[in-house]
């Protein structure tokens, strides 16, 4: 087990009050294993991702439970003061743990050279002179596929194409070879000719690395490509995790339906794209119940008043939903999803 | 609604929620004007409002001090030269034995009269002149904001001064003097507002809203763009104020036997010495005012962000 | 890089034009003669050889022509009040002064403000930059005078231990750099604050803390030349208007710099010593801007690679 999170609770405070954008989190990440993230923008996805390695921003605070990472507990509230905690994450931020984020053209500094920036990575943790960080750059980025890298190295961001500096930054998350890479959706700023190109990229040195991946993204395509295990994330809850083939052919919340059948089919039929109605509700004052039963067609009494806990489905497969509950009526399961189950029986 | 659901029967929980229940507890994101928020978070700003409360008054003494008091701003008792404050003279009397408190109340109203008055040419020249440079657009534009930056890149003290030597000492010249060398300001920002609303009228002209809908974006837009102008406009106050004062001060401004904050610490000077009060009652009454004024501008600041 | 500094340049010549026209047609526009005083003492023969002298029997146009000839080579006409005195001559006698407390007083706002505004933007502590957000308002409210006369009341007349007229020892600078500093300091503190918070909140800050980079690294590396652009902007021009001299602050502590000079020759209507003297502040002032906008074409790689 290379990653371990329970219970995570995070707050960013606002004018007008505290919004839970992260409520009591789990989730577990085995060595070499690709975990996916999904869920709509504002769900918590990214809030959760730097929760786990101290990057909120000067507003947002972790208020619980506890993140282990590869035998060490790195939770902020593990540790007695904020200088100690920054210690400790900057040995391992870089190093044990790479990330990489969403919009390229704002997360390199327009007033450093491409090299300084990925030196600097490799100089913050090796004791190495600065030529042979240089060297190592130079090797980074031939392995993310940059053509004349020598040029490149003295180059500043804005001289740089949005894919280009998308891999400059993977090449920073990889410069030490990380057990860990959090990918915060990495393509979604690219052109779609880009998107592929990257995605490759960072899947191909991942998987000479050995290196695994939290990628989040709100793009279930990306996700039945790259990774092993899903989790389906609202409102600042997991709502449902398994297997990437039991996520995709058996879904059991009502919330992971809605979206599988926003996925726009390659060789459907000409539908109307469907989009859950409504909108994720306003995370100041989460709902009581279930947060998805105001937009779930298929949802219960129940589920206005008491949030429900996880049902198994498999070893591998939960869902939160009181659908799965014994006692709750059976449901019309959406067309689409019915011809996924039948997939799912072929194959199983 | 709680209620109801709580006593739901054992059984009745696993039942199909009604459609119409579903939206019944939900808080939805409040949903306020732009204005409204702005006036909340202004209102709470207690700097910005101590600043309201004190221009307030000091507006009403402007007005109210010199009317009522039994003493004329420059009526000279020179039996009474130099005398401490007292129930008689609040503020004690100058050299020529003429009553503080009247003369800096005197010269309150010219000050925030020169305040008041550069603001609002201010927003006349700047919303004519950056509207029609922002919505002409093209070369008319370019021409137009060429001219704002020369204007803009020579200090304003400079223009003050010929303009004063020109038109002579006195308060319309320095009104004209204060007024055509602070303008630009609001004109660059008139136009950078229009440029945006262009864009915003275009982007909601490509959507296809309900004609309702519409109305409400755009009202929503055009009060967006008022934020920083009044911003432009009530930063434009003290700094009138402060630009009145330094050239009254030297004495090239307003001169007596006219009263103005700067003219009172001008005549103020010789005594500095013996008698520092003289000079601390205006310069506190001008400090004061132009901090108020700085923090209801900080406070619109944070409350139009 | 080249052809901004090019554009740059030609802004500041076009400009200066504007700014010298402006002068010569306001001067003009005043009406009579200069030499024409309210009380009427002199003979109209003396006046009209005064006017012969100084070129005012000429037609406008030939007298804006001379004007700008002398404006470009530096050559400006003698004082109509002090007599016998050029006007490049009493700006070489005052400009001095100037720019000794102009320089003093800059760097002292400089060094000052940005200390505390980096301190303020990097302390947690509420306090401590409540404390700051109060004398910072204080010092763009209060207008310099006000301060100097505290000051000389404080320092130079309750307790005497500093002089308060003239600026013949080092000590006389004391007083006159504190009062002309408040303000800048004030506005680069707040400058600084308000700048560096913003790079502390942009995404590549969070980029460089994911490396692992220390909180020290970040501010000295990754913060300060880029929070450092918007106070250049306002130090540029801040620093032309602190060496071309305080008109307010050379008055008040007899400073015989070249604001002093500039409201005497507006109270003696001596035209030629103003446009002269507005001309030469216009020069420098442009000058200054144009400094100004290269250091910041420097700090900026975006500007700086420009074709």
């Amino acid at each position: 087990m290379l990653l371990e999170v329970n219970h995570l609770s995070t707050e960013f405070k606002t004018d007008m009050g505290s919004v839970q954008a992260v409520r009591d989190v789990s989730f577990t990440l085995n060595s070499g294993e690709v975990l996916g993230i999904v869920g709509e923008s504002g769900c918590g996805k990214s809030a959760m991702m730097r929760s786990i390695l101290g990057l909120l921003s000067e507003n947002g605070q972790v208020t619980g439970g506890s993140i282990v990472f590869d035998g060490q507990e790195i939770g902020r509230t593990a540790f007695s003061s904020e200088k100690e905690y920054t210690h400790k994450m900057n040995t391992l931020r870089g190093s044990q743990i790479g990330m990489v984020f969403q919009d390229p053209m704002t997360f390199l500094n327009p007033s450093l050279t491409i090299g300084a920036q990925i030196e600097e990575t490799i100089l913050n943790h090796n004791r190495i002179s600065r030529q042979q960080a240089a060297a190592r750059a130079l090797e980074l980025l031939k392995m993310v596929g940059i053509h004349d890298p020598e040029q490149r190295l003295k180059q500043y961001p804005f001289q740089l194409s949005g894919g280009m500096r998308q891999r400059i930054i993977i090449a920073i998350a990889i410069a030490n070879e990380p057990k860990l890479i959090i990918a915060d959706e990495p393509t979604t700023a690219l052109d779609v000719t880009v998107q592929a190109q990257v995605l490759n990229i960072l899947k191909d040195v991942c998987a000479r690395l050995k290196t695994s991946i939290i990628f989040i993204t709100h793009d279930l395509g990306i996700i039945a490509e790259l990774a092993d295990r899903v989790a389906v994330m609202y409102a600042g809850k997991i709502v449902e995790y398994g297997q990437v083939d039991e996520i995709f052919y058996h879904p059991q919340h009502p919330y992971t339906w809605g979206l599988l059948q926003s996925i726009p089919q390659v060789n459907g039929e000409n539908k109307e794209l469907y989009a859950i109605p409504g909108n994720p509700p306003d995370l100041h004052t989460p709902p009581v119940g279930d947060a998805f039963y105001p937009r779930n067609p298929y949802a219960l009494n129940i589920d206005a008043v008491l949030q429900p806990p996880f049902f198994k489905v498999t070893n591998t497969h939960y869902a939160a939903t009181w659908l799965l509950d014994p006692r709750a009526p059976k449901v019309d399961v959406p067309e689409d999803i019915r011809e996924r189950y039948a997939k799912w029986k072929k194959h199983y | 609604m709680e209620s109801v659901k709580k006593d739901l029967s054992q059984d009745a929980l696993f039942d199909f929620l009604p459609e119409a229940e579903k939206t019944a507890d939900i808080k939805l994101l409040k949903t306020q004007t732009v204005l409204r928020r702005a006036g909340k978070r202004f209102m709470q700003n207690k700097l910005a409002m101590l600043g309201l409360i004190f221009i307030g008054l000091i507006i009403l003494m402007a007005i109210f001090v010199p009317a009522f008091s039994e003493f004329q701003y420059n009526t000279q008792d020179l039996s009474n030269r130099n005398a401490l404050p007292s129930w008689t003279h609040p503020f004690g009397t100058d050299k020529l034995g003429r009553d503080i408190l009247v003369r800096v109340m005197v010269g309150a109203r010219v000050s925030l009269l020169i305040g008041f008055s550069a603001a609002f040419f201010n927003l006349v020249i700047g919303v004519i002149y950056g509207g029609i440079s922002g919505l002409k657009g093209g070369w008319v534009d370019n021409v137009m904001m060429r001219i704002v930056d020369i204007i803009y890149s020579v200090p304003s003290y400079l223009y003050v001064i010929l303009i004063l030597v020109t038109l002579g000492n006195g308060f319309k010249s320095m009104l004209i003097a204060i007024t055509l060398t602070s303008w630009v300001g609001m004109a660059r920002q008139v136009r950078a507002q229009v440029l945006a609303l262009k864009e915003r009228e275009y982007v909601l002209a490509s959507k296809t809203l309900g004609a309702g809908q519409a109305r409400i974006l755009f009202k929503d837009v055009v009060l967006n763009s008022l934020g920083p102008i009044i911003i432009v406009m009530v930063t434009s106050i003290p700094k009138a104020i402060l630009t009145e004062s330094f050239f009254s001060f030297v004495g090239i401004g307003i001169t007596p036997p006219n009263a103005s904050w700067g003219v009172l610490a001008n005549e103020a000077r010789e005594v500095i010495t013996s008698y520092p009060i003289h000079v601390i009652w205006p310069m506190l009454a001008l400090s004061l005012t132009v901090l108020s004024f700085n923090f209801i501008g900080d406070g619109l600041t944070e409350a139009f962000e | 890089m080249t052809s901004y500094v090019l554009k740059r340049l030609l802004y500041g010549m076009l400009t200066l034009l504007v700014l010298a026209t402006v002068v010569f047609f306001l001067m003009k526009s005043i009406p009579g003669s200069p030499f024409e005083l309210e009380d009427k003492i002199f003979p109209q023969e003396y006046i009209d050889n005064l006017n012969a002298k100084y070129g005012l029997d000429q037609p406008i146009y030939v007298q804006y022509f001379n004007y700008m000839k002398n404006a470009l080579t530096g050559n400006f006409d003698n004082s109509m009040v002090m007599t016998g005195m050029s006007v490049t001559y009493i700006i070489g006698r005052s400009f001095p002064a100037s720019l000794k407390l102009g320089l003093c007083a800059f760097f002292f706002s400089l060094i000052v403000g940005v200390a505390l505004g980096t301190a303020g933007a990097l302390s947690k502590s509420k306090k401590f930059n409540y404390v700051i957000s109060v004398i910072t308002s204080l010092g763009i409210s209060v207008p310099n005078f006000f301060v100097a006369m505290l000051l000389m009341i404080l320092l130079g007349v309750k307790i005497p231990v500093l002089p308060i007229v003239g600026l013949k020892t080092p000590l006389h600078y004391i007083l006159p750099t504190l009062a002309l500093s408040f303000n800048p300091i004030s506005m680069i503190c707040r400058l600084t604050r308000n700048s560096l918070r913003d790079v502390l909140s942009q995404d590549y800050i969070v980029l460089a803390r994911s490396k692992g980079t220390s909180e020290r690294r970040i501010v000295l590396k990754h913060c300060l030349k880029n929070a450092f652009l918007p106070v250049l902007t306002y130090s540029g021009p801040q620093f032309s208007a602190l060496i071309t001299g305080s008109f307010v602050i050379e008055s008040l502590f007899s400073i015989p710099g070249i604001g002093y000079e500039f409201v005497s020759s507006v109270s003696g209507r001596d035209y030629t010593l103003i446009m002269g003297l507005a001309v030469f502040l216009g020069v420098i002032v442009i000058l200054i801007n144009l400094l100004t906008d290269i250091l910041s074409a420097i700090l900026s790689p975006q500007i700086k690679l420009e074709k």
